[in-house]
């Protein structure tokens, strides 16, 4: 009992210091996220009274400023003919300013003469492994309530499906009714609005960062705006090593990419002036570029290193694949000590 | 010997078919067993009376008809029943529309289900008719949390009771909470080719 007697006085201190600072950041917070109904239409043509039977949906949001301006998950507001928050013991009409299917982001605005209360965004790059996070949201008909968990990690992908950017998987257990609520770090800010659940007890999350981007192309664009350059790559493993590289598989016509001279099996070394290894470096570079920018590709060509500038276009709905009987360069099979091989598969 | 066998044998013994010394073991059982010798009395009862059914013959007219009648018999058990809307059109008079062939059970099903969908229709409103503050979900009204309380709900005010506002706006049922889930393994690794 000696002994043990200081560890757990520490570990007494430990808690009460976690305690107040999970309920702390709670109070500070709770006041900005609100929970979000929206209502759809679907024609039910059977009905002899009506034609519209409504569906109502209903999931967490929080504001971003003070003037009214909110962020959702998008398919809490997908397809949706009326949209309304809970805020201040009454319903609040919103609208629907934009929303992303790729990141399935929304972004929402009401009207009011007050400034309203919003979270601090912070940066998702200083997230690490093992960070402390906190989502916030309204689970079921219950009142919002802080899950605490860590970032378990950051993934470009989830089985088949391929996110826009890399997604934050953090292990918090969340219910139903808290998509779209934000994930905060511990010192308050926004690092992520949750959009989806992941298991039992993990959640996926997108970047604040994406969500900047997202919401500062709605606002601009009125839709968010994609980058385009019309490649089509794969990654592939070195043989015997842990290196892995991101090659051209295809060029698609009329695209940046074409105009700007790539080459089948080129390998992409930077884009900007991030290095590349893996698709999610690609995708994570490319999600922030901006259309009309004119953007230094670095590739590996031949076993020579090589610099291509290109403009950066807006991608459209469904890219075109090239045509097999376009006169395309073709180039002769890289053979240098770091060309990976064309059986080579990961 | 035992009862088995001698049941049996009792037939054969009846009627000296049996070897010697099986009859003898026969006999022997039975003078011993008094369920034997209940079984053969009872056996020999049916044989006298099976005696004189034999020689009891039906009239002659019986086989004059016998073909004509076993034939109207065998069609009487064989034809199919006629179903309830065929004794119902039977009754009224009615003839039956061909090739419409529907139970009672059918039409108890069908009338069932067309009740259902009627009643379901019945339920909906039209947006535009219904005023937002006007529906909520039915188990979380006032009005029914207060008729849940049995003897104290008359002291009770419904602007008293608790109301969850979060649930009023919805007219179709319980609301659905979003929360979408991807429910494969993480796998950062296993991208193959993207484009962009």
């Amino acid at each position: 009992m000696v002994i043990l007697w200081p560890c757990t006085g520490r570990a007494g201190n430990a808690l009460e210091t976690m305690d107040a600072e999970v309920t702390g950041l709670f109070e500070r917070s709770k006041s900005a996220i609100v929970r979000i109904h929206a209502e759809d239409a679907t024609d039910l043509a059977l009905s002899p009274r009506s034609t519209l039977v409504p569906s109502h949906r209903v999931g967490s949001g929080f504001f971003i400023d003070t003037e009214g301006r909110l962020v959702t998950a998008g398919s809490l507001v997908e397809n949706a003919s009326e949209i309304w928050i809970d805020w201040q013991g009454r319903h609040v009409p919103a609208k629907l300013l934009g929303r992303d299917r790729l990141t399935n982001l929304a972004l929402l605005q009401i009207n009011t003469n007050q400034p309203t209360p919003c979270l601090q965004l912070g940066n998702s790059d200083d997230l690490r492994i093992g960070s402390v996070v906190v989502a916030i949201g309204f689970p079921y008909e219950m009142q919002s309530v802080p899950v605490v968990g860590f970032v378990a990690g950051v993934d470009i992908s989830c089985g088949r499906k391929i996110f826009p950017v890399s997604y934050i998987r953090a292990g918090c257990r969340l219910r139903p009714g808290q998509g779209g609520g934000p994930l905060l770090n511990a010192s308050g800010k926004v690092v992520g609005l949750v959009v989806a659940a992941h298991g039992d007890d993990h959640c996926y999350s997108v970047p604040v960062n994406a969500v900047k981007k997202i919401c500062a192309d709605i606002t601009a664009h009125g839709a968010p705006q994609y980058p385009w350059v019309g490649l089509d790559v794969s990654e592939h493993q070195l043989t015997n090593t842990l290196q892995w590289q991101v090659s051209v598989r295809e060029i698609y016509s009329n695209t940046p990419a074409a105009r700007a001279g790539f080459y089948e099996r080129d390998i992409l070394l930077k884009i900007a002036t991030n290095e590349i290894h893996r698709s999610a470096d690609v995708l994570n570079t490319m999600f922030y570029r901006h259309c009309g920018e004119t953007m230094p590709m670095t590739v590996l060509r031949d076993g020579v290193t090589q610099e291509v500038r290109i403009v950066v276009g807006k991608r459209p709905p469904e890219p075109d694949p090239i045509v097999p009987s376009a006169p395309l360069p073709v180039m002769p099979v890289n053979t240098g000590p770091q060309a990976f091989p064309a059986a080579a598969t990961h | 010997m035992d009862c088995r066998n001698t049941k049996q044998l009792l037939h054969d013994f009846a009627d000296g078919r049996l070897a010697e010394s099986v009859a003898r073991d026969v006999q022997r059982h039975m003078a011993e067993c008094s369920d034997c010798r209940v079984f053969q009395q009872r056996d020999m009862h049916l044989q006298q009376l099976l005696a004189v059914k034999r020689h009891e013959m039906p009239g002659a007219a019986y086989f004059d008809n016998f073909l004509s009648e076993f034939h109207q018999r065998l069609v009487a058990e064989t034809a199919p029943r006629p179903s309830f809307w065929q004794q119902l059109c039977e009754r009224l008079n009615i003839q039956p529309v061909p090739k419409l062939r529907l139970s009672y059970a059918h039409a108890l099903g069908a009338a069932f289900a067309l009740a259902l969908i009627w009643r379901g229709l019945m339920l909906v409103e039209s947006p535009s008719n219904v005023g937002r503050q006007d529906f909520a979900i039915p188990h979380s009204t006032p009005q029914m949390i207060a008729s849940e309380l049995p003897t104290r709900s008359a002291e009770l005010k419904l602007a008293d009771l608790p109301v969850f506002p979060i649930l009023a706006g919805t007219a179709f049922g319980a609301p659905r909470y979003v929360l979408d889930h991807i429910a494969a393994t993480p796998a950062s690794y296993e991208v193959a080719s993207i484009h962009f």
